[in-house]
């Protein structure tokens, strides 16, 4: 099963909410960003490599790390030498072989946030909870719906205080989670760990284990 | 001919119907589908805008050769057996098949959005390979190519003459890719690792192979600080 983690702005919160969706399901997170990659990865090979016929895909993944990662590179010629129409094939090869994978997106329309919304059955929008966000986040479900990644769920990050979810869910038609802000995420993220691993019972952990029951019910 | 499965269901007392329709046939055939429920037709709406191919009757479009199209829409009548029906087909000219903006090569780009309570069922389409589905090809060509534009790859020639600019001289100068890229890397290596202890945070110690390169490079670049004060000259660059 191959999850897109979408949503069309930069700073979301796209990268923490695949890591922690991939924890939860235990898939494999793949970092798509291949201009900026966010999940941080040690020596090897990388998607840069992969995209550029360098390497294969299953030996890009990373088991060493709380969550199994392919990650990308981090530099500009090697987002510029890789080849974006590969990565519908690279997932679909680390889904064949490892069962379930979640895409960490890029932001904005471009080809490389529509690739890997291509390769994948489903998408969860990562939307922020302010007024200006919602228009991002319809065209990033218009983008999803166009290629055949229905929505499964949003998650509303970084919420302070009410999240107005049902206004959200009537706009986007699926079910919204919310995930609180909290330092501790980011401090778990800085680490390449979920936050289920510094602060298991904190509300956090919990909304992002609800988020994965709601895309296992729909999808698994 | 065409092939017609339909479903109706009340919910908060609208009726929502789903529909699929398949064409089994080798030629795109239009078609009209027609609500046979006692009440207006609600269609899918895009920006507040009816989907195109509905009107207040029903559906009428274009199904390509080999395609299964789902189509849904709501009315506020009560279901009812049948709730559409297929009330013609005939051949399609081969031009209205002709793609429009959009990532399916060959039929109309009309996207039939269906009622937004059913949106979470979008993800159970099967994959129906046929000619009308978007490729990666088609995806680069709709959406453009987002790598960045040759130009902005900085050189080595580039990265050598820049570097060398005399200190003070106001300018911004970027790190070399190389060094950066070095950089990064021992940064990576200086994280603590597996061990997601909370007290951690950003003042990990750089592994001890890489303190030992990074004195040596602080060393270097003020011994180059030094000599380029003393007597600044072009000489210098070719011996690094």
């Amino acid at each position: 099963m191959i999850l897109a983690v979408a949503g069309g702005k930069g700073g979301v919160g796209k990268s923490t909410v695949a890591l922690n969706l991939g924890a939860e399901l235990d898939a494999v997170v793949v970092d798509a960003d291949l201009s900026m990659a966010d999940l941080a990865a040690r020596r090897g090979p990388d998607l840069h490599d992969v995209l550029a016929g360098r390497a294969d895909p299953v030996e890009a993944v990373r088991e060493d790390g709380p969550v199994a990662l392919l990650p990308c590179g981090r530099t500009l010629a090697g987002a510029r030498a890789g080849d974006v129409t590969r990565l519908v094939e690279t997932v679909e090869a680390v889904a064949e072989a490892y069962g379930t994978v979640v895409v960490d997106c890029p932001a904005g329309m471009a080809a490389d946030a529509g690739m890997p919304l291509l390769a994948a059955d489903a998408s969860v929008l990562v939307a922020a909870p302010q007024a200006f966000a919602l228009a991002d986040a319809l065209r990033s479900r218009a983008l999803a719906r166009e290629l055949d990644a229905g929505l499964a769920a949003v998650a509303l990050n970084r919420t302070v205080g009410h999240a107005p979810r049902e206004r959200i869910r009537d706009a986007l038609g699926a079910r919204v989670v919310a995930i609180p802000d909290d330092e501790r995420v980011q401090r778990a993220q800085r680490q390449g760990c979920p936050v289920s691993a510094v602060a298991p019972e904190s509300t956090p952990a919990g909304r992002f284990a609800e988020l994965a029951g709601e895309v296992s019910r729909l999808l698994l | 001919m065409l092939n017609i499965d339909w479903h109706v269901e009340s919910c908060a007392g609208v009726s929502l119907v789903t529909c699929v329709v398949e064409n089994p046939t080798r030629t795109p055939r239009r078609a009209r589908i027609a609500n046979r429920l006692d009440g207006p037709v609600q269609p899918p709406r895009r920006e507040g805008v009816p989907e195109a191919g509905w009107d207040d009757g029903g559906f009428e479009g274009v199904i390509a050769a080999g395609e299964t199209r789902p189509l849904g829409y709501a009315s506020p009548a009560p279901p009812d057996d049948p709730a559409v029906e297929l009330v013609w087909t005939e051949r399609a000219g081969t031009t209205e098949c002709d793609a429009g903006p959009g990532f399916r090569g060959q039929s109309t780009p009309e996207y039939q959005a269906i009622p937004e309570d059913h949106a979470t069922e979008d993800h159970a389409t099967e994959d129906h390979p046929t000619e009308t589905q978007a490729t990666p090809e088609s995806v680069v060509r709709a959406l453009g190519d987002a790598r960045p534009p040759a130009d902005a790859i900085p050189t080595s020639t580039v990265v050598r003459e820049a570097s060398f600019a005399t200190p003070g001289d106001g300018s911004d100068l970027e790190i070399p890719d190389a060094v950066a890229s070095w950089l990064t890397a021992v940064e990576e290596r200086a994280t603590c690792g597996d061990d997601c202890a909370p007290t951690c945070g950003d003042d990990c110690a750089p592994a001890s192979e890489d303190s030992a390169a990074l004195g040596a490079v602080a060393r270097k670049v003020d011994a180059l600080r030094a000599s380029d004060a003393k007597s600044p000259s072009t000489d210098r660059r070719r011996s690094l």
